[in-house]
């Protein structure tokens, strides 16, 4: 019960941030601007269907892999033991690719920009719903990407990538999004 | 209603057809209407619902994602929807998220939600459901993404389909009124006939009969349903009506005929009843005649009586004293005159006596012929003539006339007094015509109104004089009603002497009279076949003078004895006399008498008839006679069935006492008188 609470007044907050629309130039703006992007994945894993055997059979989680450091802070545990469809949502901090076991949606921080075309390329075809704030990741083969517009946040997808993942996309979170193509250099 | 109540029956059934047609009609079509318009209004709201939810589900992503542009996009997709004037979505705190308004895009500030208050805010908005306001529909859904409530979808819809729809309804329901309604018209106008066309003619029959009162018409019968029973009903009702009718007729002719018949017996009797009246006055006036004729009678006949007695003397001593002084005397011219005074007097107290019809006595067989013949000869006759020289009088005797019973003395009386009225009647002079004829009468005759069959002498005595007027007819034959002149001839007495004849003869009298040309008086005498008897009215006086025969005369009158001994001496006879019947039969024990004159009325002492009777007993076959002024009927005729002889009225007249003695004392020898 109070759980219950908890969660609905995070997730009025979470609205209340993201109609406001705040910028992220500053550190309080950074914040929310995390916050708000911590949302959005949570709210992606609605719009997103994951092959069956994605899931292991008695699997009732969805594993919410940070890779290279955590831009959201304590934002991102906000949304940790969120439910969507019946799975929780557990959140995991890595610094290294290969420490990431079974992971279904992999946010990609820009601290590793560098990195990003070959941490895509070794994941290859496997279900994992890759996220990023980095400029061209869409382009370079990542699934969804936050960008910034008219002083809002949006997000791109890349409808290849994810169809290479086996994963389907609403087309209502499509309508919302920006659609990408890859780069033909990129797509190598 | 009144107006509906002096409608004639098929207008009446064509308006009931047509008025419930028009209520089911409008009742269905608002039924029909009323459903479909509530089914009308759950499917829009079924719709609605259903666009809201697809709304709903397509914004979820730009619900969640603060995507209102998205938003906006979707809800433009709206468009299609010509009802859908406006759209909105509004997050979980009732902000308007996203708005769509028919017909453009108005500025979001400018937008006019009239559910939201000035912060943009609508308090409906987290709560489902829907409303209806005059011209919209407004729906509120939940958007829900897994679970969870994410914001609301507001729709609005125009009423216009629905009003437009209900218009269609109300044209078509009008156009099909209307429809109906005339087809209803018509086929009523044409079905209703079945049911109002006999019971018109029903009708049309009906005031036919009443109008011509013809009760042999009938309604005619078209169907075998309640109209023709009715039908039936009527002519059945009809056929009583014109048998009641004949019957009446029938009854009413023979109601006629029994009136006619009780009205003619009605009115026969009625008339009856006016001849019973007539009858009645007929007969009271005779009574009262008679009574009257009969107070004067006793009256007469009782002053009569007396005078009788006192006359005796007047008209006795006179005669006596005629004979006694020489022919050459002085005195005789006086003491005859005293002796016609006297007659005349004893004539009036006879007319008396006849009247009181007790003086009729004699009835014997004459012939009227030897009457007038006697009376035209006569002193009284010639009188007459003198006075009155104008006056011519003629007779027609019958030679074939037959004989009557009656008295000489009366009939002639009357016969004088007819006469001498005619003469009295003309004083100018004139004929008197005196007429005799046999007659046989069948039928009544004027005044009489039965009558005795058989012959009749019938004797008229008609004048040429001044006439009889209608008012004195009646009173002629009264007693001393007279028109002559008083004291020069009549008592008053002489009509009055002619009707009491004419009765005591059993006869009849009538009075013909045209004021101013004369009278004829008719008198009928019942007729007889006897012979005649033998006339005594021819002895001469020294025919009836006696031989010294005894002659007892019994009287309680002194003057009348003296007068009888005076009278009977002078004519030869011994003549003896007794004031009573006692001495008289003393007289007759110790003399011989031959002949007995009887008074029969003596007072004090025995009457005539039983000093006869006493007589009779140690004398029988003792010849007498009576004598008397006042004949009791009865006593004489006793008397003369134990053999008295002749009656002698009194007073005592010479000759009529000679004769009477005269013919008594020669009975026996048979022998008359000569001729």
């Amino acid at each position: 019960m109070l759980g219950k609470l908890l969660k609905l007044h995070i997730l009025l907050f979470l609205v209340l941030v993201s109609s406001t629309g705040y910028t992220a130039d500053t550190d309080p703006s950074h914040t929310r601007e995390y916050q708000v992007k911590a949302a959005f994945i949570y709210n992606f894993a609605k719009f997103i269907e994951w092959p069956r055997d994605a899931f292991p059979h008695d699997s009732s989680s969805i594993s919410l892999c940070i890779l290279g450091g955590n831009p959201f802070g304590t934002a991102i545990y906000s949304i940790d033991g969120k439910i969507v469809e019946g799975k929780t949502i557990n959140v995991n901090l890595y610094d290294s690719l290969e420490e990431i076991g079974t992971c279904h949606i992999l946010f990609i921080s820009n601290s590793m920009a560098e990195e990003i075309p070959a941490i895509l390329e070794r994941l290859g075809n496997r279900c994992i719903l890759t996220v990023g704030d980095t400029d061209h990741f869409a382009e370079s083969g990542g699934i969804i990407n936050f960008i910034e517009q008219d002083n809002k946040i949006r997000f791109e997808i890349n409808v290849n990538a994810a169809q290479r993942a086996r994963l389907k996309i609403s087309s209502k979170l499509a309508n919302l999004a920006k659609i990408v193509r890859e780069t033909p250099k990129e797509s190598n | 209603m009144q107006l509906f109540r002096g409608l004639s029956i098929n207008r009446k059934i064509t308006a009931i057809i047509m008025f419930i047609s028009g209520i089911v009609l409008v009742l269905s079509f608002a039924a029909i209407i009323t459903t479909d318009l509530i089914l009308y209004r759950s499917s829009m709201i079924k719709n609605l619902s259903t666009l809201a939810d697809i709304i709903g589900t397509n914004s979820t992503a730009a619900l969640i994602f603060n995507d209102p542009d998205a938003a906006e996009e979707i809800l433009e997709a709206l468009s299609v929807e010509q009802n859908i004037v406006q759209a909105n979505i509004y997050t979980t705190k009732g902000r308007l998220f996203a708005s769509y308004h028919k017909g453009g895009s108005p500025e979001r500030s400018a937008f006019h939600n009239p559910f939201a208050d000035a912060s943009g805010t609508d308090p409906d908005a987290k709560e489902e459901g829907y409303s209806f306001d005059k011209s919209h529909l407004s729906l509120y859904k939940r958007i829900v993404l897994d679970n969870e409530h994410i914001g609301t979808v507001q729709l609005h819809s125009t009423l216009n389909e629905y009003y437009y729809r209900m218009e269609l309804y109300m044209v078509i329901g009008a156009v099909i009124m209307l429809a109906s309604i005339l087809l209803a018209f018509l086929l009523s106008s044409r079905l209703q006939h079945v049911i109002s066309e006999p019971i018109l003619n029903l009708a049309h029959t009906m005031n036919l009969i009443s109008k011509e009162k013809r009760y042999s018409l009938r309604a005619e019968k078209h169907s075998d349903d309640e109209l023709g029973s009715l039908i039936d009903g009527f002519n059945e009702m009809l056929s009583l009506i014109q048998a009641r009718d004949e019957e009446l007729e029938k009854h009413s002719d023979h109601l006629e005929n029994l009136v006619r018949i009780r009205t003619s017996e009605l009115s026969m009797i009625n008339e009856e009843l006016k001849e019973t009246v007539l009858e009645l006055q007929q007969a009271r006036k005779a009574a009262e005649q008679a009574q009257k004729m009969e107070a004067i009678g006793t009256l007469a006949g009782g002053v009569a009586h007396d005078l009788n007695n006192i006359l005796a003397g007047l008209v006795g001593y006179p005669q006596l004293l005629l004979m006694e002084i020489p022919e050459d005397s002085p005195l005789r011219r006086p003491i005859m005159t005293m002796q016609k005074s006297g007659e005349k007097a004893a004539a009036v107290v006879q007319d008396l006596l006849t009247l009181a019809r007790r003086g009729v006595s004699v009835k014997e067989v004459v012939n009227l012929n030897d009457i007038v013949y006697e009376y035209l000869k006569s002193h009284e006759c010639a009188t007459l003539k003198k006075y009155h020289p104008d006056v011519h009088i003629e007779a027609d005797l019958d030679h074939n006339l037959m004989h009557i019973v009656g008295s000489p003395v009366h009939l002639s009386k009357t016969l004088m007094n007819l006469v001498s009225n005619a003469a009295e009647a003309m004083p100018d002079g004139g004929n008197i015509t005196v007429k005799l004829g046999n007659c046989h009468i069948q039928e009544p005759i004027q005044g009489y109104d039965t009558i005795i069959e058989g012959d009749y002498v019938v004797l008229s005595v008609s004048d040429t004089g001044v006439g009889i007027s209608r008012e004195d007819k009646d009173k002629i034959f009264e007693p001393f009603y007279t028109k002559k002149v008083m004291g020069r001839s009549g008592t008053g007495l002489g009509m009055a002497v002619v009707l009491g004849a004419v009765q005591d003869h059993s006869g009849y009298i009538t009075v013909q009279s045209v004021e101013g040309e004369g009278t004829v008086f008719t008198l009928y005498f019942p007729a007889t076949r006897q012979e005649l008897s033998k006339d005594t009215s021819l002895i001469s006086i020294q025919e009836y003078t006696g031989n010294g025969e005894t002659i007892l005369i019994v009287d309680d009158v002194e003057e009348q004895r003296a007068t009888a001994t005076a009278m009977l001496r002078r004519l030869g006879y011994k003549a003896v006399s007794v004031p009573n019947g006692e001495e008289a039969i003393e007289y007759v024990k110790n003399n011989k008498v031959d002949l007995l004159v009887l008074d029969m009325i003596m007072d004090p002492g025995i009457d005539g008839l039983e000093t006869y009777k006493r007589i009779s007993e140690f004398k029988p076959g003792q010849k007498a006679i009576i004598a008397s002024g006042f004949t009791e009927t009865n006593l004489v005729k006793q008397a003369q069935s134990l053999g008295v002889g002749t009656y002698v009225k009194k007073p005592y007249l010479l000759e009529s006492i000679g004769i009477a003695v005269k013919t008594e004392l020669k009975r026996d020898e048979g022998t008359t008188a000569p001729a």
